[in-house]
């Protein structure tokens, strides 16, 4: 019965996408830490990405709603600041979903093997700091000369 | 330039207060330190980009920076809450602070080509809560709407 309720919310969780990057659920990001079931209903622990992402609240908000969708009884959503969200929290399949998507995913610490999520190849360029949105860089392919947008490593 | 000067601040602050003895403040520094840490290699990189430039760039920025220079003192110069604060091992010590930020800014100048300017006296109080004719203008503009219609909500 525990395991089907906590199986349930995180099925539920599968299902919240990020706004700003729609073929990522909120755990393909790393931003659920734990679903928990306790004395006084589910306990879900969630974490912030990069500070002052606009989509945060939005996030938050979505969680709320398909986990009451689900009617599993009291849920109460916890803000977990520690450890600090880490880009390597993304998931395998994340990594793929964003690849996919045409965003290159973020490189463990090194911002040299920086790949061109559509033709693969190494040798790109760097244009600016912030992309898109300001959780992303933005680089162009020396090879198809596409330009990208890659997701900073924090 | 500003946003240089501070961001180098602010990389020596957060790194002073995630070891804070304030769980809280602890977390949340730990959570800044590394976004910081791409922030000022954003800021650090065009400020050599711009010094190290043409001469029409290097000579704007050096005029940027000793127009700005005199409010740095501020940020690195202890009152007695901040030593009473650094006592309690909550906040950082702002004379340890201030040598390891002078060094950080220093190489970056220094790679720059810009020249330091002189130590200027500046007679800052906004620590006293004592500020210039700015922050009426300043305070008037971000009130504005408020003031307008109170209790607005959006």
């Amino acid at each position: 019965m525990v395991t089907e309720v906590t199986e349930r919310a995180w099925r539920a969780l599968r299902s919240v996408m990020d706004p700003e990057i729609p073929v990522l659920s909120v755990v393909d990001l790393g931003v659920v830490r734990y679903v928990r079931s306790a004395a006084g209903g589910l306990r879900v622990g969630i974490t912030p990405t990069y500070s002052g992402c606009p989509a945060t609240e939005v996030i938050q908000r979505s969680i709320q709603e398909a986990l009451a969708r689900e009617e599993l009884g009291d849920v109460t959503v916890e803000t977990v600041l520690s450890p600090p969200w880490t880009s390597e929290w993304l998931s395998e399949e994340g990594r793929r979903k964003l690849e996919t998507f045409g965003i290159a995913a973020p490189t463990a610490r090194s911002a040299s093997n920086v790949a061109c999520p559509r033709c693969g190849s190494h040798d790109v360029e760097r244009v600016s700091e912030f992309g898109s949105t300001p959780c992303k860089a933005h680089y162009r392919c020396g090879d198809c000369l596409e330009p990208f947008d890659v997701f900073k490593c924090i | 330039m500003r946003q240089f000067l501070l961001d180098a601040w602010q990389l020596e602050l957060y790194e002073a207060l995630a070891g804070s003895a304030d769980a809280r403040l602890a977390e949340i520094a730990a959570k800044a330190v590394k976004e910081t840490r791409y922030h000022l290699r954003f800021s650090a990189g065009w400020l050599v980009r711009l010094g190290d430039g043409t001469a029409a760039s290097h000579a704007r920025v050096q005029q940027g920076l000793e127009a700005l220079w005199r409010f740095t003192d501020e940020l690195l110069t202890p009152d007695a809450l901040d030593e009473e604060m650094a006592a309690a091992g909550i906040g950082p010590s702002l004379t340890a602070l201030r040598s390891r930020w002078e060094e950080r800014v220093g190489a970056v100048l220094a790679e720059a080509t810009l020249q330091r300017p002189a130590a200027a006296r500046y007679p800052w109080q906004g620590k006293r809560g004592v500020h210039s004719e700015h922050l009426g203008h300043m305070l008037g503009e971000m009130q504005h709407l408020q003031r307008t219609f109170p209790g607005a909500t959006w």
